[in-house]
């Protein structure tokens, strides 16, 4: 995997797509070639990132804008269920059978409850600082403006800089979160229940400076999945691909190529024959 | 011939029970995490008092199955206990670590033991390579090189610099340096042939783990010959053979109590509940062993690594011991109690390890052929 992608505007390499899915018109962006990496994005919708444009090297990368997010209204979820449902059908009717999973914050939740409900439709699973625990987190929507940008993010220095979110999206898509999740306890016994059945290959990764979902709700997704490894991502933030992206793709992209064997470095220590 | 002991220093807690690699640390209980160091140290106490020669301790990691993933701390505890008593770790997993630090912590620890140490320096158990994350696959060579270094770090007597083929240190100064000179003596795997003859070649003692006596036998022929390469020959005090053991009144005492807590497997160890990992651990295996990245092992075809276990009255046992002695002409027994972990009560432990010094050590030490 090179850094080349440091060059380009973060998203350049993707195009947009629709598909129609459950009288929702279903944007997705994609790029790359090769096992199909499904990306669903976080409460703030889809964003690109440098660590997506790396994963795109070794990836067909399909980030799905799931319906709620985008201009189109969405009334007719009313649990995350339901919501993973009309995501897994998407992705169905894009043409993928088996494919990588990876869920950031809300839409690690639906990433979780879609693997529930599909398991043998997921090749391995990665969940980036998930919300369906959510043990002493902080609802974005209960954050000062001028506390957000370091709740998000450790390095707001690097691209692409993080944006709030802009107030008539959140007007919007925030009653759909509100429903599908604020409502939840923070502890999701109904899901939790679920995990220790689902034997998927799962990574769960939270930045060890996450200002949203503090990162020891991690320690619970490695308890009850049994095909888990959890892993923190030093001097990262919630927003775990906008402040250490290389780190995010190699260790995503290892995961995804190589599952448990990424324990194993491959590297030759070789220094001279 | 000499009588060691290993002992693991088992957990005893209820996570024992529990056979998952690596264990959460929300399973470990302090104050049953106190009372199994206290016990390990109680084992070891009662050998040294039953007159066993050695008192061995291991490295290994994220297990109930072994306290002690830094086992020259233990031993420097245990030295002060028992000033005394003859101390070994069998050994360190060399290639989890920096070499010239290893040689540094035996340095150190032979000058706080005043030269009571042996040390061995072995390649860990497949598990282990995922322990910090280390390439199984240049397991050999990069482990024969360590060696090497480390022994060098011992003899040189001026500052020195290393450009190896997988290490390179421009400044190596051991200060201090063993008390024990030039260096304590090293154990070195005979748990295949070609390990064995690197152990010949290298001037060290041999240590061969659990083998069957016809494969261990196949070790010891090729140390030999290694030695030889390397202008020596060893004498059976150089060859240890380390098995579990078991020593009751009785024959029938014996099947009882190994039966009652599955001795000397009780939960495993070094397994995974996740198939998926337990199939990488056989991969790091299959990768120690020498099969190429990339190909897929057969594990049916890999020998087996175990020997019978030795356990009964205290006659039946020296029986099985010598037996094993007549095939190898090892000069030193290792003799681990505990099994695995969960496997044996402590106070049976203490027991065995009690009546071992009363009728098997005596009789060891004599070459006899029946009990005292």
């Amino acid at each position: 995997m090179t850094t080349s992608t440091a060059q380009q505007a973060p998203g350049a390499g993707f195009t947009d797509h629709t598909v129609q899915t459950d009288g929702f018109a279903v944007r997705y962006a994609e790029s790359g070639t090769g096992d199909a990496l499904v990306v669903l994005h976080g409460a703030g919708g889809l964003r690109h990132s440098r660590a997506l444009d790396l994963l795109a090297q070794q990836y067909r990368v399909l980030a799905i804008e799931m319906p709620g997010f985008g201009e189109q209204p969405n009334e007719a979820h009313d649990t995350m269920v339901q919501l993973a449902q009309t995501v897994a059908r998407a992705v169905e009717t894009i043409g993928l059978d088996r494919y990588h999973l990876l869920g950031t914050s809300f839409g690690g939740a639906t990433a979780a409850h879609l693997a529930v409900a599909y398991p043998d439709r997921i090749i391995s699973l990665v969940l980036e600082a998930p919300a369906a625990f959510r043990e002493g987190a902080t609802s974005p929507a209960e954050i000062p403006p001028e506390e957000m940008l370091g709740r998000f993010r450790v390095h707001p220095e690097r691209v692409p800089p993080f944006l709030p979110p802009d107030p008539q999206f959140m007007a919007r898509s925030w009653p759909l979160v509100d429903r599908l999740l604020g409502s939840r306890p923070d502890y999701d016994q109904e899901l939790a229940d679920q995990l220790p059945g689902l034997m998927v290959r799962s990574l769960v990764l939270f930045g060890d400076r996450d200002g949203i979902i503090p990162p020891e709700n991690g320690r619970t997704w490695r308890r009850l999945l049994p095909n888990c490894c959890f892993i923190l991502v030093h001097d990262a933030a919630h927003d775990i691909q906008g402040d250490r992206a290389e780190a995010y793709a190699e260790v995503v992209d290892d995961w995804l190529g190589r599952g448990w064997q990424f324990l194993l470095p491959e590297e030759d220590t070789l220094i001279n024959p | 011939m000499k009588v060691e002991i290993f002992t693991p220093v088992n957990y005893y807690g209820s996570a024992a029970s529990v056979s998952d690699w690596p264990l959460p640390a929300r399973l470990f209980e302090s104050d049953k995490g106190s009372l199994s160091i206290q016990r390990g140290f109680e084992q070891l106490e009662a050998a040294f008092e039953a007159g066993f020669d050695s008192l061995n301790l291991a490295e290994h990691h994220y297990s109930p199955a072994q306290m002690t993933p830094a086992p020259h701390l233990f031993a420097a505890a245990l030295g002060e206990r028992l000033p005394r008593a003859q101390i070994a770790i069998l050994g360190t997993d060399l290639p989890l670590h920096n070499p010239v630090n290893i040689a540094e912590q035996y340095a150190v620890l032979d000058n706080l033991l005043g030269g009571r140490l042996r040390f061995a320096l072995l390649r860990g158990t497949p598990n282990e390579y995922m322990t910090y994350g280390t390439n199984p696959w240049e397991s050999r060579a990069k482990f024969e090189e360590a060696v090497e270094l480390i022994i060098r770090c011992f003899t040189e007597t001026e500052p020195f610099g290393w450009e190896g083929r997988y290490f390179r240190f421009r400044n190596i100064a051991l200060f201090p340096s063993p008390v024990q000179r030039p260096h304590p003596r090293i154990t070195l795997s005979g748990n295949s042939p070609s390990s064995a003859r690197f152990a010949g070649r290298m001037k060290c003692d041999m240590g061969i783990s659990f083998l069957p006596p016809e494969a261990a036998a196949a070790s010891a022929a090729a140390y030999r010959e290694g030695a030889a390469e390397a202008g020596w020959e060893p004498t059976a005090d150089n060859i240890l053979y380390r098995q579990f053991a078991y020593v009751a009144d009785t024959d029938e005492q014996a099947a009882q109590d190994v039966a009652e807590l599955n001795w000397p497997q009780g939960s495993g160890m070094f397994n995974s509940r996740n198939p998926e990992l337990m199939q990488v651990i056989g991969l790091a295996g299959a990768a120690m062993a020498g099969v190429p990245k990339g190909v897929v092992p057969d594990m049916s075809k890999a020998p087996n690594p175990f020997g019978k276990v030795w356990f009964g009255g205290p006659q039946t046992v020296l029986d099985q011991i010598r037996e094993t002695v007549q095939q190898l002409g090892n000069g030193r027994v290792e003799l681990i109690y505990t099994g695995f972990v969960n496997a044996m009560s402590h106070e049976n432990v203490v027991r065995s390890i009690k009546l071992t010094g009363e009728a098997l050590i005596p009789a060891l030490h004599a070459g006899a052929a029946t009990v005292s």
